[in-house]
């Protein structure tokens, strides 16, 4: 299991590259532009770190749980991403730890590979990814 | 005119009060009937939120499939009354 990227809201993805790409001193290694239709959200990657990301995640629906969190009580960082060797059994093992399934998905920013977000006991929310 | 009993009523009442309080949103109005489809703020990420949320509230735990089962408010308030 290995740290991936910290998942964050952003209104406007282009505007968070360009003050992130600022922030590094005007170099950045910058993903494209994923669109992940499940979730109704685009998502891109800056490399803060080596292997390490920033997940700049844009709600499209105005309506969306993501959308209403960060309009309502301002929160951005919302949840930690790890791949993982065998998606299926980590699941069950965090299941028979306390952690809370949410939802499973496909996704286009890993070239359809399957990714889980559950609830910790703790209630901070994790994304797996299928490595 | 629900046929509600008064224990349900109480739960019923409570599990309001979580709705309100996790989904932050002042307006809602449960009843047995509600559905996630009644609920705008109601979607999977709000759901296992809910779920913890009833769990610590009434000190009980539902099993994955008690929760998959839940398809009314109703379900949930049903599943509480039966661990009470």
């Amino acid at each position: 299991m290995q740290l991936h990227h910290i998942g964050c809201i952003v209104t406007d993805t282009g505007e968070a590259i360009e003050n992130y790409r600022n922030l590094m001193g005007g170099t950045l290694n910058v993903s494209p532009v994923y669109s992940i239709t499940d979730q109704k959200v685009s998502v891109c990657f800056l490399e803060m770190a080596n292997g390490v990301f920033l997940e700049l995640v844009q709600p499209h629906d105005p309506e969306s749980s993501l959308a209403r969190i960060n309009r309502k009580k301002g929160v951005n960082f919302y949840h930690l991403g790890y791949k993982v060797g065998d998606i299926d059994q980590k699941i069950e093992a965090l299941q028979k730890d306390g952690y809370h399934m949410v939802s499973t998905f496909f996704s286009e920013a890993f070239e359809m590979k399957k990714c889980a977000f559950l609830y910790s006991p703790e209630m901070h929310l994790i994304e797996l990814i299928q490595n | 005119m629900s046929n509600i009993q008064t224990p349900n009523r109480e739960i019923l009442g409570r599990v309001n009060e979580i709705f309100i309080d996790v989904l932050d949103e002042e307006d809602i109005v449960l009843t047995t009937e509600t559905t996630a489809d009644d609920v705008e703020e109601w979607d999977s990420l709000a759901h296992v939120q809910l779920i913890v949320a009833i769990e610590r509230n009434f000190g009980i735990k539902f099993s994955s499939l008690e929760v998959q089962a839940f398809q009314t408010v109703g379900d949930m308030v049903a599943a509480i009354e039966s661990k009470n």
